[in-house]
């Protein structure tokens, strides 16, 4: 293998990782600290990539096109917490009926209100030739935010107020209350964070794929793998999934094609729940949850 | 003055009245002690002053104004403080940071550190500021959380069980440091069933008996009241 060769097989690794974490990053913090299993996921990042797109359409330059596709998927999150998800915090199986429920309702609300698809946004910044295989620009942007995204997490929930407040709540209800941490705002918080990252991977990808009513569906699947693989602590477990999987159906995509990577991919996952059961942040730091 | 009262506090399960128009009047500055066999109520009562539970009936004042509907984190605002009956800290989080989540609530930057070290040092923790809670040994963590409960600086201090697994010297350091926290002006209500422990820390008792309070003086004259014998003997006189 040359060294371009070598290069560009990083590069296809690079992306799908960075596309693993992004799609799992909303999705294993509301589930790593609240027990919530949101199936509308999905309908989040198409909720944050619509926001970019139409905000771009709108003359908005892309970067705060995005970030319009951000807060509208946090703002969704805000609204589905206060007024539904809090009511299922200790039932589970009904919480995870409930956001399936929701994620239909708002696939089918953007069906009725924007139509099939929405125009689409050109992927911005170019490409680099490197010989004679070109890198896209924007795709080592995602690579880089694939990584900042689960180090700036870390880094909020273990050196702000915020994050200590969040973690006390997770781990001892009753008695942060006790020390007059409001629960609910917290709560409020964690699913707002989680949604707006889910709006983050929509708003990413947007220029790089269509935006449909069921693009969701586009990551929901990697982001569901990702985080059964590592369980619902980021550093410790989204982030070595998200590697180990990437490594998986990228050697075997590049030698046997797409199908065979995605099936590998599935069968990595299925060796690794069988080998580590309670994820594998259970088993590198002794914790489940963030 | 009177600091907390209860009137007529009802809690329902079901069918069931945990707590059953319970009436009781807490001075400031007072330590009482609620006594009563297994199921009397004790442990919804505290909840239910703590807020960790919502009356089915009846009101809670507190400080002359009514807290019945107040969050609990609201109450712990207004100087209610309550310490758990099972060891509840934040297992994931080391000693330090226990306190840290606690006490920035009122304090910043170094006379936070100085507070944090001060609250170690009452709880006899400081050797295992940095240990995570949950390798803590079961009477650390029941002083771990003493000193959250401290460390809100409150005017009222719900303790439920608090020796409960304790060792004999443990729970004399626990009655003492009960004591030390009355002097400087804490009023403390507490469940307990070690009559050593209400004797060393308290001056008033209630008992409670099918949730509601049956009989209330010093220790020694209830103990003594043949009725309450018989709570405790599983021969008990029924309300009317």
């Amino acid at each position: 293998m040359t060294q371009v060769e070598l290069i560009a097989l990083a590069y296809q690794f690079g992306l799908a990782v960075a596309f693993l974490i992004l799609s799992a990053a909303g999705l294993a913090v509301i589930f790593g600290m609240m027990g919530i299993v949101n199936m509308a996921h999905g309908e989040l990042i198409m909720i944050g990539a619509y926001g970019t797109s139409i905000a771009n359409r709108h003359g908005l330059p892309l970067v705060l096109a995005a970030l319009c596709g951000v807060l509208a998927s946090t703002a969704t999150g805000v609204l589905l917490e206060r007024t539904v998800i809090r009511r299922f915090y200790d039932r589970p199986s009904e919480s995870l009926v409930m956001t399936w429920a929701i994620g239909l309702f708002i696939s089918q609300a953007a069906l009725i209100v924007f139509g099939p698809s929405l125009p689409s946004i050109s992927s911005p910044l170019g490409s680099v030739a490197f010989g004679g295989f070109s890198l896209s620009i924007y795709g080592l942007l995602l690579i880089a935010f694939g990584l900042a995204v689960p180090v700036a997490i870390y880094l909020l929930l273990s050196t702000t107020t915020f994050g200590l407040h969040a973690r006390a709540t997770m781990q001892n209800v009753e008695v942060a209350r006790a020390i007059g941490i409001n629960s609910g705002s917290v709560y409020s918080a964690t699913f707002a964070l989680g949604a707006g990252l889910a709006g983050l991977a929509g708003a990413l990808y947007a220029p790089t794929m269509s935006a449909v009513p069921n693009m969701g569906g586009s990551f929901i699947v990697q982001a569901f793998v990702t985080v059964v693989t590592g369980g619902g602590n980021l550093v410790y477990g989204t982030l070595p999934a998200a590697a180990g999987l990437g490594l998986v159906q990228t050697a075997l995509t590049a030698v046997f094609g797409n199908l065979v990577g995605v099936l590998g991919l599935l069968a990595a996952v299925i060796v690794s729940a069988k080998l580590f059961p309670n994820g594998l942040a259970h088993r590198l730091s002794g914790k489940r949850f963030s | 003055m009177t600091l907390l009262r209860a009137r007529q506090l009802t809690k329902r399960f079901g069918g069931h009245a945990a707590v059953d128009r319970l009436d009781l009047s807490i001075e400031a500055g007072e330590i009482r002690c609620l006594i009563g066999p297994n199921g009397a109520g004790k442990s919804t009562a505290l909840a239910l002053l703590a807020g960790s539970l919502s009356p089915s009936a009846g009101a809670i004042y507190f400080d002359g104004s009514e807290i019945s509907n107040v969050a609990a984190h609201d109450r712990a605002k207004r100087g209610i403080s309550i310490k758990f009956q099972l060891p509840s800290v934040f297992p994931e989080l080391s000693v330090r940071q226990n306190l840290k989540i606690a006490l920035s609530r009122r304090y910043l930057g170094s006379e936070l550190d100085d507070r944090i070290d001060e609250t170690l040092d009452l709880v006899e923790l400081s050797d295992q500021r940095g240990k995570l809670a949950r390798v803590l040994s079961h009477g650390q963590k029941q002083w771990l959380e003493f000193g959250l409960a401290i460390s809100l600086k409150p005017r009222l201090l719900l303790l439920d069980e608090p020796t409960a697994g304790m060792t004999p010297e443990e729970t004399e350091r626990t009655g003492e440091l009960v004591l030390r926290l009355n002097r400087s002006g804490v009023t403390v209500v507490a469940v307990e069933h070690d009559m050593q422990f209400v004797r060393q820390i308290a001056r008033t008792v209630s008992v409670l008996h099918l949730g509601t309070v049956f009989s209330e003086g010093r220790l020694n004259d209830v103990l003594a009241n043949e009725d309450v014998k018989k709570i405790y003997f599983g021969e008990a006189p029924r309300h009317g």
